[in-house]
């Protein structure tokens, strides 16, 4: 599959006096792939995540996106119309009044004319279910459906990247469920690359591929079930294995043997109920 | 708290299906910047029946009872009747009609008081209409493009008009914001009520500071997410609302053009 990102021998650091914040990454991201970019506080991923958009530009190594290198300024908008981006706090990134004059900021900027700009918000408000919400102000929407209008004003310039920059830490449970379901239907149905920026490892769960950043490195990389199986680098890492694996491994202590490769609540279960079967 | 400030975008507006919120925000605030500005060209009686009458009419066709008037109005009473009184004590034309040792009170006075009073009623009630028939994301659309010509001479309209909007955008944000910190500096023991005024003035650091803090950052924040969302300025962008001049709007400015031209005619022949 082609890559839709490829970053190459990247370092970079906010001012010559201060230490490298990110030291020589390599990395590519695939066409329709759910990459999460799992790092403690302070491990560089958010300044990374700014680098596949341009709003970052590289000094040192080298950033495409999806076939444009970002040292290129002409090609700065249609890089951000490629690769969209949804941010931390949903209070400080909705631009507009309204739902819909927000989800229609970036199409704006973009110079969508006037009929396809309407039909566009109108179809992503309702791709993310906030019929209903057009005219509604963002301080009366609760954590999700505000990250959800983000989401939505990032959908709504077809994207082919979309970058979730911690986009669910600062939601309640059921906000984040609301997010991820959403992303994990345009990543399956719509073949929307997903690369999520992340502290939480239950996150990384549903994720085609895992890269652990530390320290401006990247660590680690692979699949999900390997890393989240494997206690010394989360440790090492400053990340916290996930609670059912911690139940699963609390099982095996007592004797009750349960297949290491548990990760999902649904997964513990079966697998208790077919133990059972089997005594 | 919060629920006192829930409908600050929303304003004062009041939704109704009328003639007066179906016009184009454009054309109210012209007709407005009209009759304002002739309300105060003559002073002749006929004039300002005329004027009475435009008020009267655009209040029935927009439909909003006038205890929402009435809402915003305190403090414009107080200022109208100041000046009714100044009026009625500073001037000396006409007949005495109250003699006291400390003042004189003149018939002239009188009329010259009710004119300003009227006046100013007028002005205050129009200008009500606006803001009471308008949600001011239209408003901000509507000055956007009445201010465009001005776009020419170098005047950021653009920005002027974005400003406008985040500012609505925010607003309720940061009132929110605000009585969270209040709240959590209270629960340190703040105390805003007791003190001299310079106590509780100095009580009041304490919330400025991390409010504007935190402004700054969501400022920081905010701008990031513009330009991830390919803001460019005003150069190649296009409008998501469309403001749509109608055959009322035409009619509407054409009623305050002949009022207009009326208060001209009585200006000069009288």
């Amino acid at each position: 599959m082609p890559n839709e990102i490829s970053v190459c021998n990247l370092s970079f650091r906010y001012q010559d006096s201060t230490p490298y914040v990110l030291k020589d990454i390599s990395l590519t991201v695939k066409k329709g792939e759910w990459l999460t970019i799992l790092g403690p506080n302070g491990s560089g991923k958010s300044t990374l995540a700014k680098f596949f958009n341009a709003l970052l530009i590289p000094l040192t190594g080298e950033v495409v996106s999806c076939g444009k290198n970002t040292v290129d300024s002409a090609e700065w908008s249609s890089i951000r119309r490629d690769v969209s981006m949804v941010f931390q706090n949903p209070d400080n990134q909705l631009v507009a009044p309204t739902v819909e004059d927000d989800v229609a900021f970036g199409l704006e900027s973009a110079g969508i004319p006037y009929d396809e700009m309407h039909q566009r918000v109108k179809d992503c408000i309702q791709r993310l279910g906030l019929e209903g919400f057009e005219k509604t102000e963002p301080h009366n929407l609760s954590g999700g459906q505000k990250q959800r209008v983000a989401l939505a004003g990032a959908l709504a310039l077809k994207p082919k990247v979309i970058v979730l920059d911690e986009a669910t830490s600062m939601l309640d449970p059921q906000g984040r469920n609301e997010v991820l379901t959403i992303v994990r239907k345009l990543n399956k149905e719509d073949g929307v690359t997903i690369i999520a920026i992340t502290h939480d490892v239950n996150e990384a769960i549903a994720s085609d591929r895992v890269i652990v950043l530390n320290d401006g490195s990247i660590v680690y990389e692979g699949i999900p079930r390997e890393l989240l199986a494997n206690r010394e680098i989360l440790r090492a890492n400053n990340l916290s294995s996930p609670f059912i694996v911690d139940v699963a491994r609390e099982l095996r202590k007592y004797q009750i043997l349960i297949d290491e490769n548990v990760l999902t609540h649904e997964e513990l279960v079966n697998a208790i109920c077919s133990y059972k079967r089997i005594i | 708290m919060i629920t006192i400030f829930d409908n600050v975008i929303i304003g004062q507006y009041v939704p109704r299906e009328s003639f007066i919120h179906r016009m184009d925000p454009r054309a109210k605030i012209i007709a407005i910047f009209i009759f304002i500005v002739f309300l105060f060209i003559s002073r002749h009686p006929v004039v300002l029946m005329l004027a009475a009458i435009l008020t009267g009419v655009t209040f029935l066709l927009a439909n909003i009872p006038f205890r929402y008037y009435i809402k915003g109005m305190h403090f414009i009473a107080i200022i109208i009747l100041l000046t009714f009184l100044l009026h009625l004590f500073m001037t000396n034309d006409g007949r005495v009609l109250l003699d006291l040792s400390w003042i004189t009170i003149y018939s002239g006075g009188v009329i010259e008081g009710s004119l300003i009073a009227l006046r100013l009623f007028l002005l205050v009630l129009m200008a009500s209409l606006l803001t009471l028939s308008t949600m001011p994301m239209d408003l901000t659309d509507g000055l956007e493009r009445l201010m465009k010509p001005l776009a020419a001479m170098g005047v950021p309209t653009h920005e002027l008009a974005l400003m406008m909007s985040i500012a609505l955008r925010f607003i309720p944000t940061l009132l929110e914001e605000t009585s969270k910190i209040i709240n959590a500096q209270m629960a340190r023991g703040a105390n805003f009520s007791k003190g001299s005024l310079w106590t509780r003035l100095k009580a009041l650091i304490p919330i400025l500071v991390p409010l504007f803090i935190q402004s700054f950052k969501r400022a920081e924040d905010l701008a990031t997410a513009m330009e991830a969302r390919g803001y460019n300025g005003s150069k190649g962008r296009t409008k998501f609302r469309r403001l749509q001049w109608k055959r009322n709007d035409t009619i509407a400015i054409g009623v305050l053009l002949i009022f207009a031209l009326i208060t001209v005619i009585f200006r000069v022949y009288t």
